[in-house]
């Protein structure tokens, strides 16, 4: 019997990767020839989050696309790496800095007016590099018993007041918090954020690691509010409508609305026609109808597109105004880290 | 059969072997004695393919195996017996033997052979270590003796059995190897394995072959007073020659064609005897007893020490004055 | 003296040729970095602006956790590995199985559990928050270090019950007879012996902590790979990571120094004689030891499988993640299979120079193994990307860069088993096979491969289950279009959407658990017969 076993598992482990081999082998086969009938598109936005638009554009269109999913900031990394030879024809990133700091360093392809045009000249890049689809913007979560909007405060600024000691919750560990500084730091200055910072924690607040676990404790009401993105909220709200929580959005241009963006570029500027068009075809698809209704009411981000409108249970974007500001400039984050750790926020 | 000419070896700044060669014809049993260190397991090892020599050639049956060519030890037809035996721990005794009779004609029948030849037959299907130590040595001779090797070299190969195991496993084998006139090199530092085991006595000091033949003209006659005392006890005293007469405090002895002048004599411990009607006179300061012979330690009234052994078992009381004479030949060195 | 004698005897030349290939597979990432740090010429420059007193404390707090979780592992392994031993453990083959499987957890999955755990609402956050403790509490150096050594420990346990089970009682009782204690008769006697695998054990464990990210970011715990990560990913300054990354080469470095030191002679060698092994037993104290083993098991086995359920049925309404996982599974098992043969399969040759022709290469070729075993897989997937790109373009973005990546990783964690299994293999035996006329790959199939397959089925294992839980590597290197159940595992809790995440959390725990359990059970048997 043990024997037996013996036999079958050696033959098993010898098989199995030359029973595999002839699948890799096709595949291998077809990334050489396929160059002309299939992009790569290097994903930094989960699977979750951005496949079934993909599955609708290759059902729409019968294009084929490849997706290699990862992290925005480690995709960016590897498309430095990759230079002219990378196999990817879109980047889609969910941070604009990513993209700044790819346009800065030559990366990425300039796109045409007609299709950047389709988005608010806040969402873009303004040398035409790179375009948003949708909006993301950061909000103040707060516990709907424990406080209300007409004692929130005009401006993030004010809630180093000491009347929110021990109220607040966040998570400086956090990219989009992070960016949040980066952003506060460009707007302000460095000295007035540092200042702000500090004020904040002298208020003690409540360190999470991310935007959901600070959403579902204001809802549980450990704390009564939170700086977070403004889309985590409605994931709560769809799985329990009673859920206690809303946003909050700064008015007046504040820094903590800024609107950051999850965009699209071609990250290769020497990239051939016969791909480019495949691209372009792509992020067309990206800034139309169907793709911008499934972000608004599926991620309930804001879609940037001019004419649709995001799910019914959000205020429209018009209505949150963001700082103005070149959200290019959102890529100094290690300036932001470092003063994140000066001021003791992250270890 | 086996052709050493020239042979040298060294390791890093140690010479190891130098300038070693001998020719052995078919059949013939040749053991290479020395001690430990001496640089006979390399030799044997080059012999075997293991290592390659410096400078030199060996032929084995005619063809050159080291020299300008080496030749691998798996194509060289030669048997190794080594000191630990090497025995292929996860096969059985039939499968060792087995092991090197691959791709030639008949190897079953040749198995079925070597392990009649050794009376292994009851032990076939036995992993080697649920063998004696004596089981082991027969399975390892006849793993080596099954591709009918051109030459056997055997290193040490009773070196790891105890003293009256390794007698009755030592004779047994030579027996069978002599039987089957297979050509045998034997390593040993053993002076009674070499001395009876040998068609063929080569003694090895320091990286030379210092002296070579049969093996009571070496005992005998040794070239030179390291190669006595390796063989066996023995005696030395200052002498002096003068016409071919040495003169020394044993007495006076021929010595034929050697120059003029100081030299040293050596006497082998057992030719030196207790005699009534003995010019020379010593007492007896200390003895040993072996069994089948005893020494004893004599001291002569110039202050030489000497040694005496004897076959009967009464030897002089100590602290007795005893008469002594030289009865055996007497070996003059330089 | 004989042994050092022959240890001069030259390589055979192709073994050198193909150990020298694999050396120059391994040097690369040193060389990609090498490159990067100078090109451009703001090598000063970059160095000055890098380390700052900042760095300086990174540099000290990764060197602190590998040292505290080398130990740590170290002395759970050789407590387990004496356990497990002993005649009279109860349930001892099923004790020595679980303490292999915590291996298959991977560490950012152990971190996220055990943050889930005591976070308000978790398993244990009603405990802990009766104690007092803040709800971030768990988080920082020491659970850091708690984490990394509940899953990585069987990196030295493995090597350490390896050791163990070679060691020959009599040294232990000639010390006993010389009139020694008990401790001091394990101290003289036995130690010695099993230095060499303590040590292994030590670096391996130290090393994973010195490379790891994913946990260590997530309990928030910065240490020298943040600095390395940030560069690269957070301020996109290629010269900057590659500095930085030389800098933690130069840590690698000084662990393996001390490593070497601490190694000192090895005493190994027996001269083909047999080993009479150490037989023990607990005694009276026998229920306690299980005890001991069955709370690590609850640590490092129960509560993450407990965890990664709960999430599942939390989320098992609204998701059907079981769909997109047939393909993730078949691609994992695909690719540990392949690293785990082609990696063991590259240890071969390099365990036979070091072993038989101890040389420098071979010595390098160790070192630099572990050099890639301790930076950080992001560093060697960009590392591949720039190699590939140059040497074989037509290759990028294939399954073939990627494995070729494992085996950089992952080389260091087969050479050991491998080698000790060489170790194992008496000379004489193959020089009296060759002597009967065998040539080199009878004799290797015939007489090594008997010998050192334990070691090898111990380093397939390793390299299995380190493949098939890679991240950082998997993410650059795996070609477009693919997941493997740990980007998938990585995808879901990177979104905190742990229900989605806990599926193929499972699937890959039990691909590596069910594979431990069947090759130490059938060592375990081959043992016995």
């Amino acid at each position: 019997m043990f024997h037996h076993l013996n036999k079958i598992i050696c033959s098993l482990a010898v098989m199995l990767p030359f029973l595999m081999l002839p699948q890799s082998a096709t595949a291998l086969s077809a990334d050489a020839q396929g160059q002309d009938e299939e992009i790569i598109i290097y994903s930094g936005r989960k699977e979750s989050l951005i496949g079934p638009v993909i599955a609708q554009y290759m059902e729409a269109t019968g294009n084929k696309v490849k997706v290699k999913y990862g992290s925005t900031s480690g995709m960016t990394a590897l498309l430095l790496e990759e230079g002219d030879a990378t196999p990817a024809s879109v980047f889609v990133a969910q941070d604009a800095g990513a993209l700044g700091a790819l346009a800065k360093k030559n990366r990425l392809h300039k796109l045409p007016e007609s299709l950047t045009g389709r988005v608010d000249a806040r969402f873009r890049s303004p040398s035409d590099h790179w375009v948003g689809v949708t909006g993301r913007a950061r909000a103040v979560v707060y516990n709907v018993n424990r406080t209300s909007p007409s004692q929130m405060p005009t401006s993030i600024r004010e809630f180093t007041d000491p009347k929110w000691k021990g109220r607040i919750g966040w998570a400086p560990g956090n990219g989009s918090f992070q960016a949040f500084v980066t952003g506060m730091r460009e707007r302000d200055g460095d000295e007035a954020t540092e200042a702000w910072l500090r004020g904040i924690i002298a208020n003690e607040p409540v360190v999470y690691p991310k935007n959901t676990a600070i959403v579902r404790a204001v809802g549980a009401g450990e704390v009564d509010l939170g700086f977070v993105n403004h889309y985590y909220l409605y994931r709560f709200l769809k799985e329990d409508p009673d859920f206690p929580a809303r946003n909050h959005f700064m008015p007046g241009g504040d820094p903590g609305s800024l609107v950051n963006v999850a965009g699209v570029c071609i990250p290769n500027p020497e990239l051939d026609d016969a791909r480019k068009a495949k691209a372009m075809e792509f992020m067309e698809f990206l800034l139309a109808k169907d793709a911008q209704d499934y972000f608004a009411t599926k991620t309930y981000e804001y879609p940037l597109v001019d004419g649709i409108q995001p799910s019914v249970e959000m205020i429209g974007l018009e209505k949150i105004q963001t700082p103005d500001m070149d959200l290019s400039n959102l890529d100094d984050l290690e300036g932001t880290l470092v003063m994140l750790r000066k001021v003791k926020a992250l270890p | 059969m086996i052709e050493l000419s020239g042979i040298a070896k060294s390791f890093g700044r140690h010479p190891a072997v130098s300038d070693v060669g001998f020719a052995l014809d078919k059949g013939v049993f040749a053991v290479l004695f020395g001690p430990s260190g001496c640089g006979k397991s390399t030799l044997l090892r080059m012999i075997a393919g293991l290592e390659r020599p410096d400078h030199g050639t060996i032929a084995i049956s005619g063809r050159l195996v080291s020299g300008d060519v080496h030749v691998p030890p798996e194509s060289r037809q030669v048997g190794l017996v080594f000191q630990d035996l090497a025995l292929f721990p996860n096969m059985t005794v039939a499968a060792n033997i087995a092991f090197g009779l691959r791709g030639a004609s008949g190897g079953s029948s040749r198995v079925e052979e070597m392990l009649k030849l050794l009376r292994l037959e009851p032990l076939r299907d036995r992993l080697p270590h649920e063998l004696s130590g004596g089981e082991q040595q027969r399975v390892a001779v006849a793993r080596s003796l099954a591709p009918d090797p051109d030459v056997l070299l055997l290193d040490e190969p009773f070196a790891n059995l105890d003293a009256e195991l390794r007698a009755r496993v030592r004779e047994e084998l030579i027996e069978i190897l002599k039987r089957t006139a297979t050509t045998v090199i034997m390593v040993t530092h053993d002076r009674e394995e070499a001395l009876s085991a040998a068609d063929e006595l080569m003694v090895m000091i320091d990286g030379t072959l210092v002296q070579s033949g049969d093996s009571r003209e070496v005992y005998e006659q040794p070239v030179n007073k390291e190669v006595g005392l390796l063989l066996g006890d023995g005696n030395l005293v200052e002498g002096l020659v003068r016409d071919e007469i040495v003169h020394c405090c044993l007495g006076e002895f021929p010595a034929m064609s050697h120059p003029d002048g100081a030299c040293e004599l050596f006497v082998r411990s057992e030719h030196i005897e207790c005699s009534t009607d003995a010019s020379l006179s010593a007492r007896v300061v200390g003895g040993d007893y072996y069994g089948h012979d005893a020494s004893a330690s004599l001291l002569l009234a110039d202050g030489t020490a000497l040694s005496l052994r004897q076959a009967h078992g009464d030897l002089p009381i100590i602290g007795s004055q005893i008469g002594i004479r030289v009865s055996g030949p007497v070996c003059i060195f330089d | 003296m004989q042994t050092n004698r022959r240890s001069r005897v030259q390589a055979p030349a192709p073994l050198l040729i193909v150990c020298s290939l694999i050396g120059l597979l391994v040097l690369s990432p040193l060389v990609y970095l090498f490159i990067r740090a100078f090109e451009g010429g703001g090598f000063a420059e970059t160095v000055s602006a890098i380390f700052g007193t900042d760095t300086l404390v990174y540099g000290l707090r990764s060197l602190g956790l590998a040292a505290v979780v080398a130990v740590a592992s170290v002395s759970l392994s050789i407590m387990l590995a004496c356990f497990t031993l002993a005649d009279d453990l109860p349930f001892r083959r099923l004790c020595t199985i679980l303490a292999v499987c915590p291996l298959a957890v991977p560490c950012y999955v152990g971190a996220a559990v055990y943050i889930g755990v005591f976070s308000p609402g978790g398993l244990l956050g009603g405990v802990t928050a009766s104690l007092g403790l803040s709800p971030g509490w768990f988080s920082g150096f020491w659970a850091s270090a708690f984490v990394l050594t509940m899953f990585v420990y069987p990196l030295a346990y493995l090597p350490i019950r390896a050791g163990l089970r070679r060691v020959d009682r009599s040294p232990y009782e000639a010390a006993r007879m010389l009139g020694r204690s008990r401790l001091m008769a394990i101290r003289f006697g036995v130690l010695p012996q099993l230095r060499s695998s303590i040590v292994s054990g030590g670096l391996l464990v130290g090393l994973y902590a010195l490379g790891e990210f994913g946990a260590v970011s997530l309990l928030r715990c910065n240490t020298f790979t943040r600095v390395i990560y940030i560069q690269y990913e957070s301020a996109f300054d290629r010269t900057g990571a590659a500095v930085s990354s030389l800098a933690l080469v130069g840590l690698i470095a000084l662990v393996l120094l001390l490593g070497r030191w601490m190694r000192g002679t090895s005493y190994q060698d027996r001269g083909g004689r047999g080993v009479s092994p150490l037989k023990w037993n607990i005694g009276h104290w026998r229920w306690g030891a299980f005890l001991v083993c069955l709370c690590l098991v609850v640590l490092a086995i129960v509560i993450p499988l407990l965890s990664l359920f709960s999430w599942w049925g939390r989320g098992s309404g609204s998701i059907d993640a079981s769909s997109g996982l047939v393909d993730p599974l078949v691609n994992s098992l695909f690719l540990a299979l392949m690293a785990g043969v082609i990696v063991v399969v590259l240890s071969i040759p390099i365990a036979l120079l070091a072993t038989r022709y101890p040389s420098r290469l071979s010595g390098m070729i160790d070192r630099m193994s572990h050099i890639g075993f301790g930076l950080p897989g992001l560093v060697i997937g960009l590392s591949l990307v720039f190699v590939a790109l140059r040497l074989v373009p037509a290759m990028y973005q294939s399954w073939f860069i990627l494995i070729l990546g494992y085996c950089v990783l992952f080389l260091a964690l087969a050479i050991g088993p491998v080698r000790a299994g060489f170790e194992q293999a008496s000379r004489t035996v193959d020089e009296a096979a060759r002597t009967l006329g065998a040539g080199w790959w009878r004799r290797f199939r015939c007489l090594l491969l008997p010998v050192v397959r334990p070691g090898l089925f111990g380093a397939f294992l390793l390299v299995f289950i380190s493949t098939s839980k890679e991240l950082p590597c998997t993410l650059l290197l795996s070609p477009a279009g693919t997941h493997t159940l740990s980007t998938r595992v990585w995808q879901y809790t990177d979104e905190a959407m742990y229900a989605e995440a806990s599926l193929p959390a499972l699937a890959l725990i039990f691909l590596s658990g069910v594979l431990v359990a069947i090759l130490t059970w059938r060592e375990e048997l081959l043992e016995k017969s």
